[in-house]
């Protein structure tokens, strides 16, 4: 490894681990009956970190009205169903993004697409999009 | 011949074996088509387009907006291919079916019988072979298609005519013919019937405003001008119901192929777009260029229960609905999750088959033209079948580009949260069908499989009219080769 590339790296564990306490922050002070852990907060802030438009994707996230409905935890565990969001704890970026790829490829294959304010996505990348938006409410709030 | 009915002393008497009413494309190929016959041919209108002519063809709006009626349509020698664009496609065998989730649809034909004709049309109408494979032609063209999932999707290709201006084409073949009596500057102003009123026993007709009148008579009359003058000289020749109108149907089911902006491609850059968005010219000529589009397979619509739908690529004629923060965005899920760069923006233009409505129609007004004839009326009325088809046909197209990694795509038609319950714009594309339909049963159509009028003897009906459904592709190609396949049935019928 680089050191540029050890230096990204670092840098982007403490955004991710500065994010994910602001989403852990946020989730618990909306709905305190489902906790989000630090394992699973760190999931959602490194989903919004491998995005590099995460400013205008939060704005397409909040025209997706169920976000405001839906809690983070909700979102996850749709992005990530069944024992998958313990599994993605342990991925790395990598995976992380090799497994959205799939889930958005499918969804397109089975017509899995959803409008959010007009665009026709995968209803992964609506998912995500809220996702966005639900974590830089929380940084921009904490 | 050609003349100028102008000429013709007041009160004279035409005969012929075969009278054909209007000269655009269906008339003049059924007229050409009757070799060795004595045919005599009227055309309201002059040899170009004027507003004299123009002015008979004015009527009234009377349902969701629309094109002024003297505008979607020319009077004169080669009638609407005077500004024909000269797209060109057959319908689909599916078009011809009985589709069960579409009522009253079905033709009476199937595509194959059409066949033999739509190579005549494809010669009338100056285009290349009969092929509307999309691959071959690609290959031919040395270019890529879209990489389109083959269960869900396709590119529907068009070939483009000249266009062949038919009256500019064809007024020499006219003009020395031994055996057709053409006049032009002739209006139809009413079909005489018998007694039993089941056969027309002559036309009467007028040399343009405040000229001659005078009277053809004839063995056979073919009706072939246009989808909404078919059915106002029908209803307004015989009182009190109109000619051939026991069925009540006649200017009922007008059909047109509402064209509706319905959103924007983001692509990325790839010469395959070229043959969507801009068409490439063919060498030699015939077809001067193709054009493709992209449609859902005819299982696919099958399954969803939905109209036929083609979806074009248009450059856009308008700023984009959203900021750039939402193009940025959208690059970003595209790059990250597909690899793709979407820089290229277009419209997509949806050009769809309508649902056949005894609601949408023609019918006489109460305002006269200057010979006294009733004004046509159109009550086009948009089903909530057609738009939700539309819809759904962009829902599954919008997948298959991102699924193929073509681009995403933004609707304006699921736009909800920004301008609530509206629909975009919906045009139609001077495409007027469906009004004399044709179907077996007289109960429910006003002509036969032969193009006949139920219940008449010897009156026939060339045209879009005819159409009972209208698929997506643009009618000229059907028309012309329903009117070739007319030009054969004739003289059995009179031998």
């Amino acid at each position: 490894m680089t050191p540029r590339a050890t230096r990204r790296a670092v840098a982007l564990g403490v955004a991710a681990g500065a994010l994910g306490c602001c989403a852990l922050w946020l989730y618990q002070s909306e709905d305190p009956s489902a906790t989000l852990t630090d394992a699973e907060a760190r999931v959602a802030a490194r989903i919004a970190s491998l995005l590099d438009s995460s400013h205008e994707l939060s704005g397409i996230g909040k025209l997706e009205r169920w976000t405001l409905r839906r809690p983070l935890k909700a979102l996850l565990l749709e992005l990530f169903p069944g024992d998958r969001l313990a599994a993605a704890e342990r991925w790395n970026d990598a995976e992380l993004e090799v497994f959205l790829r799939a889930e958005t490829r499918s969804d397109y294959g089975a017509g899995r697409i959803t409008s959010v304010g007009g665009w026709l996505l995968a209803a992964t990348e609506a998912r995500i999009c809220a996702l966005v938006f639900a974590v830089s409410r929380a940084m921009s709030s904490s | 011949m050609l003349s100028d009915a102008r000429t013709l002393p007041s009160g004279s008497t035409i005969s012929g074996d075969v009278c054909v009413i209007g000269a655009g494309p269906a008339g003049l190929t059924v007229t050409r088509g009757l070799a060795g016959m004595r045919v005599v041919l009227l055309e309201s209108g002059g040899r170009f387009p004027s507003p004299e002519a123009q002015e008979l063809a004015k009527g009234d709006i009377l349902g969701e907006s629309y094109w002024a009626l003297e505008t979607s349509r020319l009077r004169c020698l080669g009638g609407t291919t005077g500004h024909w664009t000269g797209w060109c496609r057959p319908l689909d065998a599916d078009d011809f079916a009985r589709r069960d989730w579409i009522a009253d649809s079905g033709w009476p034909l199937h595509r194959d019988e059409l066949e033999p004709y739509y190579r005549e049309a494809q010669v009338a109408c100056d285009l290349g072979p009969f092929d509307y494979d999309a691959a071959r032609w690609a290959q031919r063209l040395g270019t890529d298609l879209l990489p389109l999932d083959r269960a869900v999707a396709e590119t529907a290709i068009f070939q483009m005519s000249a266009p062949t201006r038919f009256g500019e084409k064809y007024a020499s073949e006219l003009e020395t013919s031994p055996s057709i009596d053409a006049y032009h500057g002739a209006t139809v102003v009413e079909l005489s019937t018998s007694r039993s009123g089941e056969r027309v026993e002559e036309v009467r007709a007028v040399a343009a405003p405040n000229g001659a009148a005078f009277r053809v008579r004839a063995k056979a009359f073919v009706l072939a001008a246009g989808g909404i003058e078919n059915a106002r000289v029908l209803l307004s020749s015989g009182a009190p119901r109109g000619l051939g109108n026991r069925s009540g149907l006649v200017g009922r089911y007008f059909l047109e192929h509402p064209h509706v902006a319905v959103g924007v491609l983001h692509a990325e850059n790839s010469d395959a777009l070229r043959l969507y968005e801009s068409g490439l010219n063919v060498e030699g000529g015939k077809p001067r260029a193709l054009r493709a589009a992209i449609s859902l397979t005819p299982e696919l619509r099958a399954r969803e229960q939905l109209l036929g739908c083609s979806l074009g690529i248009e450059p856009l004629p308008r700023p984009l609905p959203y900021g750039a923060d939402e193009v940025l965005a959208t690059r970003s899920l595209a790059r990250r999750f597909q690899g793709l760069d979407v820089r290229r923006s277009s419209e997509l233009l949806a050009r769809a088959e309508e649902l056949p409505s005894p609601e949408s129609y023609v019918r006489l007004t109460a305002e006269r033209d200057a010979l006294g004839i009733p004004r046509a009326g159109l009550v086009w009325r948009h089903h909530p079948e057609t738009l939700r088809s539309i819809r759904r046909t962009l829902e599954l197209v919008a997948a298959a580009l991102s699924r193929a990694g073509i681009g995403r795509v933004y609707s304006y038609m699921h736009g909800e949260h920004r301008v609530p319950g509206a629909w975009p714009e919906i045009f139609g594309g001077y495409h007027h069908m469906g009004t004399t339909r044709m179907h077996d049963d007289p109960r429910r159509g006003v002509v036969d499989r032969d193009c006949r009028v139920h219940f008449m003897d010897n009156l026939f009906v060339a045209g879009s009219s005819v159409f009972p459904t209208g698929g997506f592709a643009n009618p000229t190609l059907t028309l012309v080769a329903l009117a070739a396949r007319l030009a054969r049935i004739l003289p059995r019928f009179l031998a």
